[in-house]
């Protein structure tokens, strides 16, 4: 008989404390008991621990939205004294809690198996300055709120966020400054660090971004905003068309400044109409009018590795006068006083620069190689 | 509580307000092709989210920030500041101050 792989009926085999296992007469005095019935223990069913609380879904949706927000008040009381963060694990499935959760203690809060799989609906979670302590720092793990918000308040840089979902507008955002870890975290519009003039000023890996669920709006890590954080293989969500070419990433309209590795977005990002960039860029890839395309006031001062971008990109209103290294788009801006273009490959057009900005071994569209300045 | 930052090294610091724009002013900012008309007025506008922190701020500001910079040993010659963040709330400060190093290019975080 083929075996068939374990489910929530599968059983457990229990053995007595005074059970010798080398016995082989020990089967006699067992129990079985089933997967879901030791899920189902729950909070306060044997399993806590002394500075932890399980909880698992029971009853409904609701019913089980007010079990964990009475088990977070269960992991509060089991602070160390000294501060030390007690833990709320949290099993899988719905809950539909009543009420705003107000994250605002040293309590790590994460899901049983570190997956998105605690699907949050109904209200918001906000995250608020009690959690954040240099001397204990706290991870939120495996939160999945397809329609509701998390909101994460100013300079919380103690607080790792993992695996966490958050597709309502804003989320990951809400503070004037972002500044926690994030690490697989997916977003929605305006979402870390964006909207308000706010800044995306933490460490961002692995994070997915930027569209609202009809795709009306896009834009995320300091859209409408600024930056100064660090960014590893960020970039756009995937929308219903299978896109990931979100627009207005990585900061609008502000200061684009931090660091940015591998990140991927679609048109106006990197940049776009901010009015100083300063942010390095590593192995990034934008679409049509990206790296500080409309840069107003002042030069892009950035520094630019091996992106690629199309059309009009790379300060293309006011100048570059950082440093472009193997860079390729449809047409460049001016290279000004203290710029230099270096094996840079323009496929629209040609290289243009002023004062002492340079170009060393670029090649412009009709293949011409183009040392100028 | 208020927060305050300063985004690179010669620039002052600047306390953030919380300002909703107005329909206009969001249709401007949204606007994809602005011109330069449109930049100095969306330049005025975004002016609505800071304002000047006051002098024993400053002063307090500029105080958090060399010493953060002492304590790590570093010269303002160090390092190209890419934002100092700083939250001040209950008499508590908070924040964080992203940097390149100079000497190897290299993102550090330093929290106040």
């Amino acid at each position: 008989m083929a075996l068939k792989p374990l489910s929530g009926s599968s059983k457990i085999v229990v053995y007595n404390n005074e059970v010798d296992l080398q016995d082989r007469s020990s089967s006699k005095v067992t129990q079985g008991v089933s997967v879901n019935d030791i899920l189902a223990l729950g909070s306060g069913g044997g399993v806590d621990g002394s500075n932890s609380v399980y909880v698992t879904q029971q009853g409904t949706a609701a019913e089980s939205g007010v079990l964990l927000l009475q088990a977070y008040q269960d992991a509060i009381a089991k602070i160390g004294a000294g501060s030390e963060p007690s833990t709320l694990i949290i099993g899988p499935g719905d809950y539909s809690i009543p009420t705003d959760w107000q994250l605002n203690q040293l309590v790590n809060v994460t899901s049983l198996t570190g997956q998105p799989d605690v699907n949050i609906t109904n209200g918001n979670i906000v995250v608020g300055s009690g959690t954040n302590d240099a001397a204990h720092p706290i991870t939120i793990t495996g939160l999945n709120l397809q329609t509701t918000t998390l909101t994460v308040g100013s300079n919380l840089s103690s607080i790792t966020f993992k695996n966490c979902i958050a597709l309502g507008e804003g989320s990951f955002s809400g503070g004037s400054s972002i500044s926690s870890r994030f690490e697989d975290c997916i977003g929605g519009y305006n979402s870390f660090g964006s909207g308000g003039n706010s800044t995306a000023s933490g460490i961002f890996i692995r994070c997915k971004a930027g569209a609202d669920p009809e795709s009306l709006h896009e834009g995320a890590f300091g859209a409408i905003g600024n930056t100064s954080g660090y960014f590893e293989d960020c970039g756009g969500v995937e929308t219903a068309g299978g896109s990931t070419d979100i627009e207005k990433l990585f900061g609008e309209g502000g200061v684009c400044n931090g660091v940015f590795y591998n990140c991927k977005a679609g048109n106006f990002s990197f940049g776009y109409q901010c009015f100083e960039i300063g942010a390095d860029f590593y192995n990034c890839v934008g679409k049509l009018g990206c790296f500080g395309y409309q840069n107003y006031f002042d030069f892009t001062i950035g520094n630019f590795y091996n992106c690629k971008a199309e059309g009009p990109s790379f300060g293309s209103s006011m100048g570059n006068s950082g440093l472009l290294s193997n860079c390729i788009s449809g047409s460049f801006g001016e290279i000004v006083d203290g710029g230099m273009a270096f094996s840079c490959y323009s496929s629209s057009g040609g290289f243009v620069v002023a004062g002492t900005g340079k170009t060393r071994l670029c090649v412009d569209n009709a293949g011409n190689i183009v040392n100028i300045g | 509580m208020k927060d305050f930052k300063k985004m690179n090294n010669t620039s002052d610091w600047v306390t953030l307000v919380k300002y909703e724009l107005t329909a206009s002013e969001a249709e401007l900012r949204n606007k994809k092709e602005k011109t330069a008309e449109d930049f100095a007025s969306l330049k005025a506008t975004l002016g609505k989210f800071e304002a000047a922190p006051s002098a024993e701020e400053t002063k307090y500001l500029n105080k958090a920030y060399a010493d953060l910079c002492t304590k790590n040993n570093l010269s303002q010659e160090d390092f190209k500041l890419q934002g100092a963040h700083i939250t001040i709330e209950n008499d508590e400060i908070r924040g964080v101050m992203n940097l390149v190093t100079i000497e190897d290019n290299k993102f550090k975080r330093l929290l106040f």
